[in-house]
């Protein structure tokens, strides 16, 4: 634990390792003094090493989206695997503009989705309206209909700013952090 | 006689001196201003005795606040609202104009659906954002903006509200009731009654608005009679971002970058479109260079486009490693297009009487390279997926169309040509580099899906042999002529093949600083529009095959 009480990153790299954490007794003390609550820490673990996204598209920022989980980028690295249906993923990437029709959907999307659930704004769209803002048609913003955990600014995002973004995610539910 | 003055020459023995006659500076349109009773009976001689088989576009102009700009032939059937009509000839070769004013207290106008079958949806999208009726649709109903929409955005007289900032409960509920309420089906009350007496079970099914087969968020409601499509009515409109009220209020130059984003995958096509319009108000053009330069990535777009629509034709039908393959060399002109133009999909690429960047050596080295390992993996490509018997069997026979359906849905594009007719906008309208290149338009007969998709590989064999022309003989200079401070007076259509079709926009500047109006026709509209008439009689499998075929791309569709 740091001096002003937040969690310390203890991240496990090498296979095996926390295999080797729970057997070696000094390891483990010393993997217990750093983390405050140990069981929620290697939950919180699991599930930022395993997010499975939802396969979905609204606007240009969906081709890069595909563009990441395509050869190139290769999101199962991250443990990334892209998901038809909402009731499958963890994580749900805003990749476009959201309209007013579509605002009901991308909520009823949101709820479909099994908690824990996280939420990327990717894009300027999705952050606040983007270059459409003073259109009579769009939602100036995602997190005016659900809660956003990572904001990804660009336009359209580049794969390895969604990567980035991705892993600020991972940090926060390490952390424990959540938006929802 | 040139056929311009034949044309005008046939619609004067017809119809006598009732209407205004123009023809454009560059002699490549004529203008009609005709009175709104005559409009049908011209339409229809048009299309019957002097083969005009095309409706490119169908717009409405709130010509209320227009100052300057004024054609002096307008001024003769002066009223507030217009519509106007672009038609093209593929066998003439020439676009005619027709406009039509029409009264802005009672604003109708005669449909023309029964002429041109395109007229459909495109006098839906009037009504819907110009409310201008049509007596005699079939079917008209609002179909960009959501029923519970109040007022007509493009109106000049439109108040731009704030809009909704959150969604009460109650919203929500209204919406899931609009989702569920009964679709209307298009098809015509013969053909239900056939249903009737046959006593064939109905059922429909949803399909969307967000389904992976669907390459976006855009609703189909089918009518089943078991597996197989009776009717089917879509519902699209949740992509629509007003693009073209918002060019109204953004200067010229700001408006380059939006146009970019009418379909991501086609940016360049769209930018362009717009440019050319502009250029053609202006009456100026780009230098040499600039225009290899568009030719040159124009096609790389091509290639992106078409590797993408192969990528995603894999998934769909269950050829999930054609997706990772594809995305390998859509990367390469990916990085070729940031390499030039510093983004990978929205270029912004385009300028007034230019490009915005030059290359260098480097760029044509590499392009030269990519485009030789490109041509020998397509070969891979077509192993990949003509070598399998299922795509075959699923694309073979599937989604037909004839070449007279097609003309008539003003379907355009790889669609259009696998059906045998050899039209495209390079060859028959051209722009850019494209006069001076040496290159085919490949065609085929069946226009079936796997016909499109032949067509479609022999395309991207065809753009990779155009960019390999084009940096050979790049010439020399200046890649941008500085206008200064526009202000177009006047009004031109572009027309640009894209990868999907034919993309037009129709331009009217009015002195200002801004456009007054910027009207597009994309060509994934059109073609989806088709989509009902190419999937009735085939089973719902089918139709994951014929979206695919179509290469539905939502930016497009709903602007």
């Amino acid at each position: 634990m740091s001096a002003d009480g937040s969690q310390t990153h203890v991240i496990f790299t090498k296979k095996d390792e926390l295999l080797e954490v729970a057997q070696d007794e000094k390891k483990r003390k010393s993997f217990l003094a750093k983390v405050k609550r140990p069981a929620e820490y290697l939950i919180n673990w699991g599930v930022k090493s395993s997010l499975w996204m939802y396969a979905w598209g609204l606007a240009c920022c969906a081709i890069e989206m595909m563009a990441f989980g395509a050869a190139r980028w290769d999101s199962d690295r991250y443990g990334i695997i892209a998901r038809g249906t909402p009731r499958q993923a963890d994580l749900m990437i805003v990749n476009g503009p959201i309209t007013y029709m579509m605002a009901p959907r991308v909520k009823r999307l949101f709820n479909q989705m099994p908690q824990p659930r996280y939420v990327i704004a990717m894009g300027e769209c999705a952050i606040n309206g983007g270059p459409f803002w003073d259109s009579y048609s769009i939602v100036k913003g995602a997190d005016k209909i659900i809660p956003v955990d990572v904001y990804i600014p660009g336009c359209p995002v580049n794969p390895e700013a969604l990567l980035d973004g991705i892993i600020k995610l991972q940090d926060k539910i390490l952390k424990g952090e959540l938006a929802s | 006689m040139s056929v311009n003055s034949e044309i005008i020459q046939a619609v004067k023995d017809e119809f006598g001196e009732g209407m205004v006659y123009a023809v454009d500076r560059k002699e490549r349109r004529i203008v009609l201003t005709v009175k709104r009773n005559i409009l049908k009976k011209l339409c229809k001689f048009l299309k019957e005795k002097l083969e005009f088989d095309h409706l490119t576009s169908i717009a409405a102009v709130d010509r209320s606040g227009l100052v300057n700009g004024m054609i002096e032939s307008r001024l003769l059937y002066y009223d507030d609202y217009e519509m106007v009509y672009h038609t093209w000839s593929h066998s003439k070769k020439t676009l005619v104009e027709i406009k039509v004013a029409v009264p802005k207290k009672n604003p109708s106008a005669p449909s023309i659906t029964d002429v041109w079958s395109t007229a459909n949806w495109q006098e839906r999208e009037a009504f819907d954002l110009m409310g201008v009726k049509f007596s005699g649709h079939p079917d008209l109903r609002r179909i960009l903006m959501p029923e519970w929409w109040k007022g007509h955005p493009l109106r000049k007289d439109y108040e731009m509200s704030p809009g909704k900032w959150f969604l009460s409960d109650e919203d929500e509920k209204e919406e899931y009731v609009l989702d569920n309420q009964k679709p209307v089906f298009p098809l015509d009350q013969k053909l239900a009654e056939n249903v009737k007496t046959e006593q064939i079970s109905e059922m429909i099914l949803r399909i969307g608005p967000v389904h992976p087969g669907n390459h976006g968020p855009w609703l189909i409601n089918l009518k089943l009679d078991g597996e197989v499509i009776v009717d089917l009515d879509t519902q699209i409109g949740y992509q629509h971002r007003g693009l073209e009220k918002i060019a109204e209020n953004r200067t010229w130059t700001q408006y380059l970058p939006l146009s970019d984003r009418y379909c991501w995958l086609t940016a360049l096509s769209n930018n362009l479109s717009y440019v050319l319009a502009v250029e053609d108000i202006l009456d100026v053009e780009a230098p040499a260079r600039a225009q290899y330069l568009r030719t040159i990535m124009l096609e790389l777009n091509r290639l992106a486009s078409h590797l993408l629509w192969l990528a995603a034709m894999g998934i769909d039908l269950g050829n999930l490693s054609g997706f990772f393959y594809t995305f390998r060399e859509r990367e390469w002109m990916l990085d070729l297009l940031e390499m030039a133009a510093g983004n990978r999909l929205n270029y912004n690429y385009g300028r007034f009487g230019g490009v915005t960047f030059d290359v260098d050596d480097k760029f044509v080295k590499k392009a030269k390279t990519t485009m030789k390992i490109f041509r020998a993996r397509l070969q891979e490509y077509i192993d990949l997926y003509d070598g399998s018997s299922i795509f075959h069997a699923r694309t073979k026979g599937v989604g037909t169309i004839t070449a007279k359906a097609a003309k008539d849905l003003g379907v355009t594009g790889p669609l259009l040509r696998c059906t045998g007719v050899k039209a495209d906008a390079r060859k028959d309208d051209p722009y850019a580099a494209y006069p001076e290149l040496d290159f085919k338009i490949p065609t085929r007969k069946n226009g079936d899906v796997y016909a499109s998709y032949e067509v479609r590989m022999d395309e991207m064999q065809i753009s990779s042999e155009i960019i390999d022309q084009a940096l050979d003989n790049l010439p020399k200079g200046p890649v941008q002529s500085n206008l200064g401070r526009i202000e177009p007076v006047g009004e031109a259509i572009s027309r640009i093949e894209e990868p999907r079709g034919e993309i037009a926009t129709y331009v009217i500047g009015d002195g200002n600083d801004k456009p007054y109006r910027v009207r597009v026709r994309c060509a994934e509209y059109i073609n989806v529009s088709a989509l009902g008439h190419m999937s009735r009689g085939y089973k719902i499998a089918d139709l994951i095959a014929i979206i695919g075929g179509i290469d539905p791309c939502l930016g497009g569709m709903d602007r």
